[in-house]
């Protein structure tokens, strides 16, 4: 059976921390070959794989994975900062 | 070069390396029937033997496949042994066919000319062999948009 899609947002996070693919590979304990299968969306992470990017980056698991496609992340926060006012 | 490039240079070279352990065979079953043996066939299959060596190293050693297919599970991450797994059962079941079919046209052609000495050879055995070690690796050649060797 085929899963559904999981769309994710680990290509803009890791661009912006500047961090390579190798680095980040290394971190969550994966080939740099597969970060780039996740980040086109390519191949859905297991959980554990997906608590440990989520681990590393710092953010909640459903804040980096979804599966609807993402907003972007200016949109997220705008909406959050209507909602905080 | 291109992602693109990359899979079309693998896959050129993985059929080529098939083929010419192809005539490596079709050469040995002529010289062997010593139909039409001669120095031409002799020099066909040795030069399409020493096409399967020069082949099989950027197809299968430099590109990463067999050390893909050959490493041990514990060193693959989720998707390597997810791709591995697929690739090993219907390598696996791919492997089972040929070799049924070969004995089939084994009993076939033994039963319907006799006079044809067809038999399951040493190069034969040999390829067979090869083929159940490169054949996974071969599928990753065909369905994998990334392999280990190439960078991405």
């Amino acid at each position: 059976m085929k899963g559904r899609k999981i769309y994710n947002r680990i290509a803009v996070l890791r661009q912006e921390r500047e961090i390579s693919r190798k680095d980040l590979a290394e971190a969550v304990g994966v080939n740099f070959q597969t970060v780039g299968y996740l980040e086109r969306e390519d191949y859905n992470p297991s959980l554990d794989l997906a608590f440990r990017i989520s681990e590393y980056f710092g953010f909640p698991v459903e804040f980096i994975f979804s599966v609807e496609p993402l907003k972007p992340m200016s949109e997220v926060l705008q909406e959050q900062q209507k909602r905080d006012r | 070069m291109t992602q693109q490039n990359y899979r079309t240079r693998r896959r050129g070279l993985v059929t080529a390396n098939y083929l010419s352990l192809l005539i490596v065979n079709v050469c040995f079953v002529f010289v062997y029937q010593q139909r039409g043996a001669s120095h031409l066939i002799d020099a066909a299959g040795i030069t399409a033997f020493i096409f399967v060596i020069a082949t099989f190293i950027p197809a299968h050693v430099q590109s990463g496949l067999w050390k893909l297919t050959h490493t041990a599970t514990g060193m693959l991450d989720e998707r390597e042994l997810q791709i591995t797994h697929n690739s090993l059962s219907r390598a696996y079941s791919g492997f089972t066919v040929i070799c049924l079919a070969i004995m089939m046209v084994h009993a076939v052609l033994y039963g319907l000319v006799p006079s044809l000495d067809f038999v399951i050879s040493m190069p034969l055995v040999s390829s067979l062999i090869y083929l159940a070690h490169t054949l996974p690796g071969s599928i990753l050649a065909w369905t994998e948009r990334e392999v280990p060797g190439e960078l991405s």
